[in-house]
């Protein structure tokens, strides 16, 4: 059917709405984080302790969060009980895979979008509150944020591959390799950060939350992220072909 | 097809240390309601599951409308899976646009006419209905296409009376009416007999009777009385 496969994404990647009461609970946590967050920084920055950096370390548990997406996205078909539906719809398992892939790598996304530009905002927020805020050191850490969202993003699609292999794993006749597939989250959920040695103390000052100049990539990065789409693609393909044969149901 | 919708072969499935089906064989007639009946565990809904592709058998042979259970086939199957339940975040509307863009053969009109005759508001959302609300409203998705199985896995478990006389009534005015082939699997025995043409008794994996409901009942009494003599 025409256009079905842009259908799935869709549906899949808009069931991230909430609804009902659960959609007022999700806000209500949402605004008392906000609250929260803003009034720490705002203590912060009257006592002129405010470091932005910290922003950035809160961002260290992205990877992880990336495999949930996707982990989530699948796993909610059975914990709900609609993959009966979702696995007797009329297409190629790796349309129903992908589709599960592409919608969790869109709110991926959006979600690094909004903690982009919600981290520069509070940034302005708190350095303007203690009157530290020049332009030149501003944009010097706006760089500095960009590269590493931009490392988490090309991380993204190998992590939402082994969340998506690691849920189809969970329902299938391999569930005992789980242990497995847990320890493998664990350790690839922070391999961004020590394969792109981006913390490193050349790179930025502790002491100055704008004195980043310059990010050194290092060369073997260069064939290490390309290699993670390439296993990404193979862990799609892996996903699909054990939603075809292996399932348990 | 030689007038066949489903034909099964020796099938053989395990789980583990169990059987859930063990030398199955059985031949449903094509253009007709078959009820599939047994105790928990016989086995119904794994055959059910195989017919959709879902489950694939350790060994023996599947066909459904002559071809091998995938999800090509399902194209040609509305199927209603066991203990399943709806998005919850989909309106009685919304359903009807996803199985529109997404079933083939959905008609989505006369699923508008069977939702209201089952007293199913366009507006409400799976999350706020009761089971029996729900239970009626994946019964319409499946009731409502045009393709030549349909294949409901105990469309009646877990509701109430009332629901179950207006899902059975329905099913009566549907399914007569059209050139459908039609598997059911239920407890509720003496309630939907009378829906039913052909009948499969399964018992530990294995077909224990099959035939034409009229002839069972000349030879061997309702169905219940049947029932209660295979599995007593």
């Amino acid at each position: 059917m025409r256009g079905s496969f842009a259908y799935l994404v869709k549906q899949d990647a808009l069931r991230w709405k909430r609804s009902g009461t659960t959609k007022t609970w999700f806000w209500t946590y949402v605004a008392l984080i906000a609250i929260a967050v803003v009034g720490i920084i705002t203590v912060w920055s009257l006592k002129g302790r405010f470091d932005p950096l910290v922003l950035l370390f809160c961002t260290f548990g992205f990877p992880y969060m990336t495999f949930m997406f996707a982990y989530t996205m699948l796993h909610r078909e059975w914990k709900n009980g609609t993959y009966g539906w979702w696995l007797t719809l009329p297409y190629p398992r790796l349309w129903l895979v992908a589709a599960k892939y592409l919608s969790a790598l869109l709110q991926v996304l959006l979600f690094y979008a909004v903690c982009y530009v919600v981290t520069l905002l509070l940034t302005l927020y708190g350095k303007g509150l203690d009157g530290s805020l020049q332009p030149d050191r501003f944009f010097g850490f706006a760089k500095m944020t960009s590269l590493w969202y931009g490392l988490l993003i090309a991380y993204a699609p190998f992590m939402l591959a082994f969340g998506l292999l690691s849920g189809t794993v969970a329902q299938s006749r391999w569930k005992p390799l789980m242990p497995i597939m847990w320890l493998g989250f664990a350790v690839s959920g922070n391999m961004v950060l020590w394969l792109s040695k981006f913390w490193d103390d050349r790179v930025w000052n502790r002491s100055d939350w704008g004195a980043f100049v310059t990010y050194k990539w290092p060369v073997w990065l260069s064939v290490a992220l390309p290699s993670t789409l390439l296993v990404a693609i193979l862990f799609v393909l892996m996903s699909a072909k054990i939603v075809e044969r292996h399932l348990t149901t | 097809m030689n007038g066949c919708a489903v034909r099964c072969e020796s099938v053989r499935k395990r789980y583990g240390s169990k059987w859930a089906l063990r030398d199955f064989s059985v031949a449903i007639p094509e253009r007709r309601i078959t009820a599939v009946l047994g105790p928990n565990g016989a086995g119904k809904s794994t055959f059910f599951r195989m017919l959709c592709g879902i489950t694939r058998p350790d060994a023996g042979r599947v066909e459904v409308l002559g071809r091998t259970p995938g999800w090509r086939t399902n194209r040609d199957i509305a199927y209603l899976p066991d203990r399943a339940r709806w998005y919850g975040d989909l309106s009685v509307g919304d359903s009807f646009v996803w199985a529109e863009r997404l079933l083939p053969e959905f008609d989505k009109e006369r699923a508008e006419q069977l939702a209201a005759y089952m007293g199913l508001d366009p507006g409400m959302k799976a999350e706020g209905m009761s089971r029996g609300e729900e239970a009626r409203l994946m019964l319409v998705l499946c009731a409502a296409r045009r393709v030549p199985l349909i294949v409901l896995d105990e469309p009646f478990a877990g509701i109430d009376l009332i629901s179950r006389e207006r899902i059975v009534s329905t099913l009566i005015d549907i399914l007569s009416s059209r050139e459908q082939t039609v598997l059911i699997s239920t407890h509720e025995i003496s309630e939907t007999e009378s829906l039913f043409d052909y009948v499969v008794f399964v018992d530990n994996g294995q077909v224990a009777l099959a035939g034409d409901a009229e002839r069972i009942r000349a030879e061997r009494g309702s169905m219940e009385q049947v029932y209660r003599q295979l599995y007593r």
